[in-house]
């Protein structure tokens, strides 16, 4: 869609016009459900993510100025969504942990180090999302918006509110992390 | 071209590979690197590795078009309370020109303002009278000079 049109969408939006807002969603619906996917794993979860990213966008569709393009303030509120998500889940998680093994002890323990067969696949795609899971939800985030989603240094700014340098320093950094988690379930995978 | 890669550590030439892998390096620098990459099998091969790897992005599953999605998040928002839109002035408002007619209008509110404010003030000294029967009002409210000048006899 020409860019034009998309900022007449935004106005009618910033005015009021549901319909307006609903095309916005339209456009903009598989980028942002796929950057949350990658960011949560669970779809369910992630789909959920998206549709409260969306009402977010709406409510605060006034404070949009046009300074960085929709998609970058979209990304912006999908990021700090997702890290909150993660946040959540990550607490709710050692709550749950730890009853259980107040309840199951070793067990649980032993249940836990199990592997989950369908990770064991020898896909380079479930390889790759496996050595995602294993760097920070930072690093995970920008290298999403930067390989999948294919942003420029310069959206990166914008989208996650950093400096120039605060995102090449980070993006290296993301590189390296996951390079590092690639090589190592490589090596596992091989023995 | 001279080997300029030489005048930088070899530190500053790996964090540049990155931005050459992106195409957010300037063209002079990046002739530089490329130039830097020929020669250094380390950082050719740590450019392999990185485009193996970044191959590997393009794999991952694509997200569908999804109406069911777009359908329910509409739902949903229509379903928010009515919000109003940002008030925005006229756009021929903010040109230019219009600048001294406002300046000019504002500026006549403000002294019709001072002119009706001034007529509807009330000193204290009348809000003091305002109480007293009118022949004490004047054995208060003026000395004797002001008396006589108002009841026009001669004064010193």
């Amino acid at each position: 869609m020409p860019k034009i049109d998309e900022q007449k969408l935004i106005e009618s939006a910033q005015s009021g016009n549901h319909d307006a807002y609903t095309q916005l969603v339209q456009l903009h619906h598989v980028r942002v459900r796929g950057f949350c996917r990658s960011l949560l794993s669970h779809t369910a979860d992630a789909d959920d993510a998206a549709q409260e990213v969306f009402i977010k966008a709406y409510r605060g569709i006034n404070r949009f100025r046009g300074e960085a393009s929709f998609s970058s303030w979209l990304y912006r509120i999908a990021a700090n969504h997702c890290k909150d998500v993660l946040r959540k889940r990550m607490r709710q998680k050692t709550d749950s942990w730890d009853a259980l093994v107040e309840k199951g002890g070793d067990q649980v323990e032993a249940l836990a180090a199990t592997e989950d067969p369908q990770h064991k696949s020898g896909v380079d795609a479930e390889l790759m999302l496996q050595a995602l899971k294993t760097v920070s939800a930072d690093y995970r985030q920008i290298l999403l918006l930067r390989e999948v989603e294919g942003l420029r240094y310069d959206e990166l700014q914008l989208a996650l509110g950093c400096s120039l340098d605060a995102v090449k320093g980070r993006l290296k950094r993301a590189r390296q992390a996951l390079s590092m988690g690639w090589r190592h379930l490589s090596d596992k995978e091989s023995v | 071209m001279g080997k300029g890669w030489e005048n930088m550590d070899h530190q500053t030439i790996q964090d540049n590979l990155w931005l050459l892998n992106d195409a957010e390096l300037p063209a002079q620098e990046r002739q530089v690197l490329v130039d830097h990459l020929v020669g250094c099998p380390d950082c050719s091969e740590q450019v392999a590795q990185w485009a193996l790897e970044q191959q590997t992005f393009s794999a991952l599953p694509k997200t569908e078009k999804s109406d069911f999605f777009v359908q329910q998040t509409a739902e949903r928002i229509r379903a928010l309370p009515e919000r109003r839109g940002a008030f925005t002035w006229p756009a021929w408002l903010s040109l230019p020109q219009w600048s001294p007619v406002f300046g000019a209008g504002l500026a006549t509110v403000a002294i019709c303002l001072v002119f009706i404010q001034g007529a509807a003030a009330v000193s204290t000294e009348t809000l003091l009278l305002a109480g007293m029967p009118d022949t004490e009002s004047w054995m208060f409210a003026a000395t004797d000079a002001d008396s006589a000048i108002l009841l026009g006899l001669p004064t010193e």
